[in-house]
């Protein structure tokens, strides 16, 4: 490279004529000579202008080949994606009928695991096609479902239980489902077979979010319509509830743990005021937004008179008995000085202070020089997970930066516990081989996804199996095997209570 | 000044230019893996979408890509919520990969990732100063944070 650039030179500087930058020396070199000079003067800018406008269109052809190739390659990856996405949607029909037919839980739940597979490769794919969401969300919510469910039968079966009649109504429900899915898209497959797509104009079309309309074919229009019209193929799809993370039951959850009578937002922000772990007492309190959700709240920020050298706060207070869902405290941290340990204490410290009593810290973990530290109500000795509130501290001084207790005010109420039916020893003997427990076992209340009830009273054990560590929940009523988790170790520090 | 020395100032110079851009690919490749999978992605588009807006406002734009991997209508994966064609501007111009998040922003990720959500659960936000299409307006607004409002 170097050695180019310098032998251009040279040769610039040997003929002392010709090219752009030579031609300029020769002319003053021959000032004398007006004969000679005036027919060099009349072509060397023509001589550029052609030189450049060459340049230019091999310019502009390499530049637009280029763009060609990629928009092809684009293209390519909208295709496969495309005709990946009616493999797939083709396969969940076949398997939804292959699940009604088998006789056996064995064929059964492979059937219904084929079902989970498709339809949650058909939804990624589906999601990866450069339309816009809007055409799309039922789509995509309908596949997630689909596969949500299957997994939720699969394990329903796999542990002898009966499919109700129900179940069987929504497979061969969404049997027809599936069916008039790959239906819609068969139109427009026979475009896509024929190359007659092109998916960079749908993406540009996407992006203006011109209303599809019923056109021609094989133009972006087209495409998005033909998507419009699959999705409200979909549409009246009956709410899906079942046990799975993408029930519609999860959805319709409504939060318990709020309760008390009206406040204002004067109250409010007294409330908050009262709450943040410093004298915010010269502290500008207003109300910054209100907070439309499950929890109607006020949002209050709080900020620090000039120079005090205090931090600013926002804290949400809800509309009815005014507790306090979030906090959250801006300021940068130094480098740490105290341990988790001490942060731990800082944050039962400051739960008892605010008047939450029987919460107990179960774990922490490190988080750039803060601490997370969740803490939970205990009940008689047992541990409700559920009734959550999280803390987060500053581990340069041990300052509260945050509070969150949508957990703890979604799930909250007084509970009867019942008395354990299995033993800790007999729920130990249903442990897999492959665990060494390292804690005593004890009481708790975990979530789970079920329709009947969201929580579930278990026996937990910790252990460690192949040098990692593990929470096995067995159910202390019926002997369930509700959850297996691992702790995830981060490269930052965690402690485990 | 001689022909030789030119030359070989030129390749000096060249070296030394080449030198420099693999000394700045290393740091920044260093720079990449310290942080790990969905926090780093989260944090370089709470960078592309919310610099500037305050803290809270932050968060709550990473809570939202996390609020729409839990919800049905969205990809289920972090990536594919980020990487979902026409979700975000800055994905498609290719803004979240011209800088590196700022230390708000990675915190702002981390802070979504231990389940803070300002938004209670929002799954769109926008900038209702800029245009916006008109749909958008049909979701049922939360809560406004800085410049954006949040909506499920």
């Amino acid at each position: 490279m170097a050695d180019e650039v310098s032998n251009a030179g040279d040769n610039a500087d040997a003929r002392g004529e010709g090219g752009g930058e030579g031609g300029g020396r020769g002319f003053g070199e021959t000032e004398g000579g007006m004969a000679g000079a005036g027919r060099t003067a009349a072509n060397w800018p023509a001589a550029l202008l052609v030189i450049l406008l060459i340049a230019s269109l091999v310019f502009g052809y390499a530049q637009w080949s280029a763009r060609r190739r990629l928009e092809v390659a684009v293209g390519n990856q909208y295709f496969n994606s495309f005709f990946d996405l009616l493999g797939n949607i083709d396969n969940v029909r076949v398997a939804l009928s292959k699940s009604l037919v088998s006789g056996s839980p064995r064929l059964r739940v492979g059937a219904l695991s084929d079902v989970w597979r498709e339809a949650s490769n058909a939804q990624a794919n589906l999601n990866s096609l450069p339309v816009t969401h809007k055409v799309l969300a039922r789509t995509s919510a309908f596949l997630t479902q689909v596969g949500d469910f299957a997994f939720a039968t699969a394990r329903k079966v796999a542990n002898q239980q009966m499919m109700s009649d129900e179940d069987w109504d929504r497979l061969v429900k969404m049997k027809e489902q599936s069916e008039d899915l790959a239906k819609g898209l068969s139109d427009m497959e026979t475009e896509a077979s024929a190359g007659r797509v092109n998916w960079v104009r749908v993406a540009e079309q996407a992006k203006k979010e011109v209303p599809a309309k019923p056109g021609s074919k094989s133009t972006p229009e087209a495409v998005t319509d033909g998507f419009t019209k699959v999705d409200e193929s979909v549409q009246h799809f009956p709410t899906l509830i079942y046990d799975g993370p993408f029930s519609d039951h999860i959805e319709k959850r409504e939060p318990v743990g709020v309760t008390g009578t009206a406040i204002d937002a004067t109250q409010a922000i007294e409330i908050a005021r009262k709450f943040v772990p410093f004298d915010a007492s010269a502290h500008t309190g207003k109300i910054q937004a209100e907070v439309d959700s499950k929890i109607p709240a006020y949002r209050v920020s709080l900020d620090a008179p000039a120079k005090s050298g205090k931090p600013d706060a926002v804290v949400d207070v809800t509309k009815v008995g005014g507790h306090v869902v979030l906090m959250n405290i801006t300021r940068d941290i130094d480098p740490k000085k105290i341990d988790l340990e001490a942060a731990v204490t800082r944050a039962s410290d400051f739960l008892s202070k605010v008047g939450m009593t029987s919460m107990k810290p179960t774990f922490a973990s490190e988080v750039g020089n803060a601490a997370v530290i969740p803490l939970v109500f205990v009940q008689n000795g047992v541990h409700v997970y559920p009734d959550m509130v999280k803390v987060k501290v500053a581990m340069d001084n041990g300052d509260i930066l945050s509070y969150d207790a949508l957990g703890f005010l979604t799930s909250h109420h007084a509970r009867k516990l019942p008395k354990p039916v299995i033993e800790a020893d007999e729920a130990k003997e249903l442990l897999s081989p492959a665990l060494t427990v390292a804690a005593p076992p004890r009481l708790t209340v975990i979530p789970v996804e079920t329709v009947a009830t969201p929580e579930a009273f278990c026996w937990e054990f910790r252990g460690t199996s192949f040098g990692e560590d593990f929470f096995v929940y067995i159910n202390a009523v019926n002997g369930t095997e509700e959850k297996v988790l691992q702790l995830i170790k981060t490269s930052e520090g965690s402690l485990t209570m | 000044m001689s022909s030789t020395m030119k030359r070989k100032l030129m390749a000096g110079l060249a070296v030394l230019i080449l030198a420099a851009g693999i000394a700045v690919a290393v740091v920044r490749r260093g720079d990449a893996q310290g942080r790990t999978g969905d926090a780093n992605l989260l944090a370089r588009l709470v960078s592309a979408e919310a610099e500037g807006e305050p803290y809270q406002g932050m968060v709550a734009v990473a809570a939202v890509m996390l609020n729409r991997v839990k919800d049905s209508k969205f990809p289920n994966t972090t990536s594919g919520v980020v990487f979902q064609p026409g979700a975000f501007e800055s994905v498609s111009n290719g803004l979240i990969w011209q800088r590196s998040p700022s230390n708000q922003a990675v915190s702002a990720a981390r802070d979504a990732l231990n389940g803070y959500d300002p938004t209670y659960g929002c799954l769109f936000f926008w900038n209702p100063s800029k245009p916006v299409s008109g749909w958008i307006w049909s979701r049922s607004i939360a809560v406004r944070i800085g410049k954006h409002v949040f909506a499920r």
